[in-house]
């Protein structure tokens, strides 16, 4: 009895091999081209969030001065001073950063120091960046991180007169690390070097925000001490979703405050919704076209069949039997299309270079999720059923005499 | 091998055909009682209705009114399913244009009748492959009905209602478009095969060359057998 139904769903599809192929041939390219699509979006979320991940997720505060040429507390010139983002900065109270830190959408807050000096001896302007070496959250993406060391090693929280330099500038001076570096008096011991490229805290030479303090404190008539004052807040946002709302809520804190986020993450995260949606769309529509299409070809090569199996119901062949054989002939066809789909799609993400193709560096490998390659397996199969549901039912419905005396 | 069981009867049997609200009577309370084992011809002009009664003893259609017993079962009590299992089982069909599936070879076309029913491929072409041996269709199992000849396809056809042994044959003018040399081979096998069998055979046709072998002939004419 099963011998001879797949016998004959065999036959009847070898029969007609030419539609055979073509029917199968369109659920490989459906499936495939759906999957394909499927795992460039998942790759292009994931790059989209790496990049968020690195320009989205975090600040700088700090409080612009007005009128950089006679700030408090100077004893020198007026190209020396606090700075941030190239412009001169006032000192804010330290007690903010315990603030911005308890926002529930900040991850953390750490104090900088930032300070322009204009060397003694050549008059060179340089930047000093103190930080807490301790606090790494939100250092590492403001500044600089232990990942941007080109050589030596990266501040240790117990390091004292040592400092780390910008790559550009260890090169303009020709230092390099074991060198000993003298500012204002201070001999400093250069450990490592490091390349952080664009970042809202940068400086040159990089030291323990307690040292900072010291070197710094030499140019004023009145010091200052961090655990009071401060020029920068560092902020590390918990996600980029949130970023938005940290901004207005340390604006909130105190209405001077003027916050730095370099901006990019917006456009990036809009122009990454587009793509989805649309994406999403063309997915959509090929699973329709499928189905439609599916059902279409199914129907009339049933149709072309109608005599044939006017005969069979005629000589004795059930309803059921007839029924069951259009189904399974068109299920058949989708699962066998659905598993060469999903086999296509891992040879095209292995051999084809769509990462290449899409522009996008980052995001780690092209992967098919495996909850896709079932899902569309699903499809695959529902497509089918329904394509041979239609010409059973219409085939079940007909009176063999009839079709034997129309055809 | 004659009995006197009544195998099949029809009562008061009527079937009119509604063409663009038009009614056509073809059948008009026709009776007609056949005992198993008689070989009973029904003879008529051309569209006197012998196919429409074909189909209609042979459950492929409903009659209008009337009834129709075979083998003590009334046809309009049994659903399409039923019907098919009917026929499938105790019913073999030879229609009037041979109807063989023109995809399928002359052995499938055979085999199609003992499908679905549990049987082996081996037991399968052990029943079909003797006969159609014997109905002088030797080595031609694999051909496409196209690529036989009229005598060679209308042997694939009696060879399909034969072989799974039916106890009601009905032959839908079984020789009409074959030559007479042919037509006697096809009947000779045929009348033997269903006397061998013990079956019963109805058999219409609109000439007179089959009425000899017959037990007995009946006229229809005007929707009424006499
Ligand atoms: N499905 C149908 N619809 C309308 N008229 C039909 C149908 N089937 C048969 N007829 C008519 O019934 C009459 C008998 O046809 P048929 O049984 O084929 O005759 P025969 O086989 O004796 O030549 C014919 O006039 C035919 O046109
Ligand atoms: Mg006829």
């Amino acid at each position: 009895m099963v011998n001879d139904f797949w016998k004959c769903v065999w036959r009847e599809l070898w029969r007609r091999k030419s539609r055979t192929i073509i029917h199968v041939i369109s659920y490989i390219l459906a499936i495939s081209v759906m999957l394909v699509l499927i795992s460039l979006l998942n790759f292009s979320r994931r790059a989209a969030d790496e990049v968020l991940a690195t320009t989205g997720t975090h600040f700088i505060v700090f409080s612009v001065e007005k009128q950089p040429c006679c700030p408090v507390n100077m004893s020198s010139e007026c190209s020396e001073g606090f700075v941030a983002m190239g412009v001169s900065s006032k000192l804010i109270p330290a007690v903010y950063v315990e603030n911005v830190k308890s926002l529930p959408s900040v991850k953390d807050a750490s104090p900088f120091l930032l300070f322009r000096f204009k060397d003694d001896k050549d008059n060179h302007l340089f930047t000093i960046g103190g930080f807490d070496p301790g606090r790494a959250v939100s250092i590492g993406s403001t500044s600089c991180a232990p990942n941007d060391l080109v050589s030596g090693r990266f501040i240790a929280a117990r390091d004292r007169l040592v400092v780390m330099l910008e790559m550009d500038y260890a090169n303009s001076r020709g230092l390099k690390t074991k060198d000993t570096l003298n500012i204002n008096g201070t001999d400093f011991k250069i450990i490592g070097i490091v390349a952080p490229g664009v970042r809202p805290a940068k400086a040159d030479i990089y030291m323990n925000i307690k040292d900072a303090e010291s070197v710094i404190n030499k140019r004023l008539s009145s010091p200052i001490h961090y655990t009071e004052d401060i020029n920068i807040i560092v902020v590390e946002v918990k996600s980029s979703t949130v970023q938005d709302e940290a901004i207005q809520e340390v604006k909130k804190i105190d209405p001077q405050l003027t916050v730095s986020s370099f901006a990019c993450y917006r456009p990036a995260a809009k122009v990454i919704g587009i793509n989805e949606k649309g994406m999403w769309i063309t997915i959509l529509i090929i699973a329709l076209g499928l189905i439609v299409f599916s059902a279409q070809f199914q129907f009339s090569s049933v149709m072309e069949r109608q005599h044939d199996i006017g005969i069979l119901k005629a000589i004795g062949w059930s309803n059921k039997i007839v029924v069951t054989q259009i189904l399974a002939e068109s299920i058949l066809k989708s699962i066998i299309g659905g598993i060469l789909g999903c086999i296509l799609t891992f040879l095209i993400i292995i051999f084809v270079p769509l990462k290449g193709f899409s522009g996008l560096q980052t995001g780690g490998a092209l992967t098919i999720s495996p909850l896709m390659v079932a899902i569309l397996l699903g499809l695959s199969v529902v497509s089918g059923i329904i394509a041979g549901a239609f010409p059973a039912i219409r085939v079940s419905c007909q009176n063999p005499a009839e079709t034997l005396r129309r055809l | 091998m004659q009995s006197n069981e009544i195998i099949l009867e029809c009562k008061e049997l009527k079937k009119s055909f509604q063409v663009r609200k038009r009614n056509i009577p073809v059948l008009n309370g026709l009776n007609l009682r056949i005992k198993r084992g008689e070989i009973v011809a029904i003879s008529g002009k051309s569209g006197a209705g012998k196919s429409t009664l074909i189909g209609l003893l042979g459950g492929l259609e409903r009659p209008t009114s009337g009834a129709i017993v075979f083998e003590n079962k009334h046809l309009d009590e049994l659903s399409n399913e039923e019907l098919a299992l009917l026929r499938r089982k105790k019913i073999g069909i030879i229609f009037q244009n041979f109807n063989l599936l023109p995809s399928w070879t002359a052995l499938e076309n055979v085999q199609a009748s003992l499908m679905h029913r549990g049987l082996s491929e081996r037991e399968q072409r052990r029943r079909v492959e003797p006969l159609l041996k014997q109905l002088g269709l030797p080595a031609r199992y694999n051909s496409l009905p196209a690529e036989l000849s009229m005598g060679e396809q209308q042997r694939v056809a009696v060879a399909r209602a034969l072989v799974n042994e039916p106890d009601l044959i009905l032959a839908d003018e079984p020789t009409g478009d074959v030559d007479s040399e042919n037509a006697k081979d096809i009947t000779s096998h045929l009348v033997s095969a269903v006397r061998k069998n013990g079956a019963t055979m109805i058999l219409a046709t609109h000439a007179d060359t089959l009425l000899d072998i017959c037990d007995r002939v009946l006229n229809l004419k005007n929707g009424s057998l006499s």
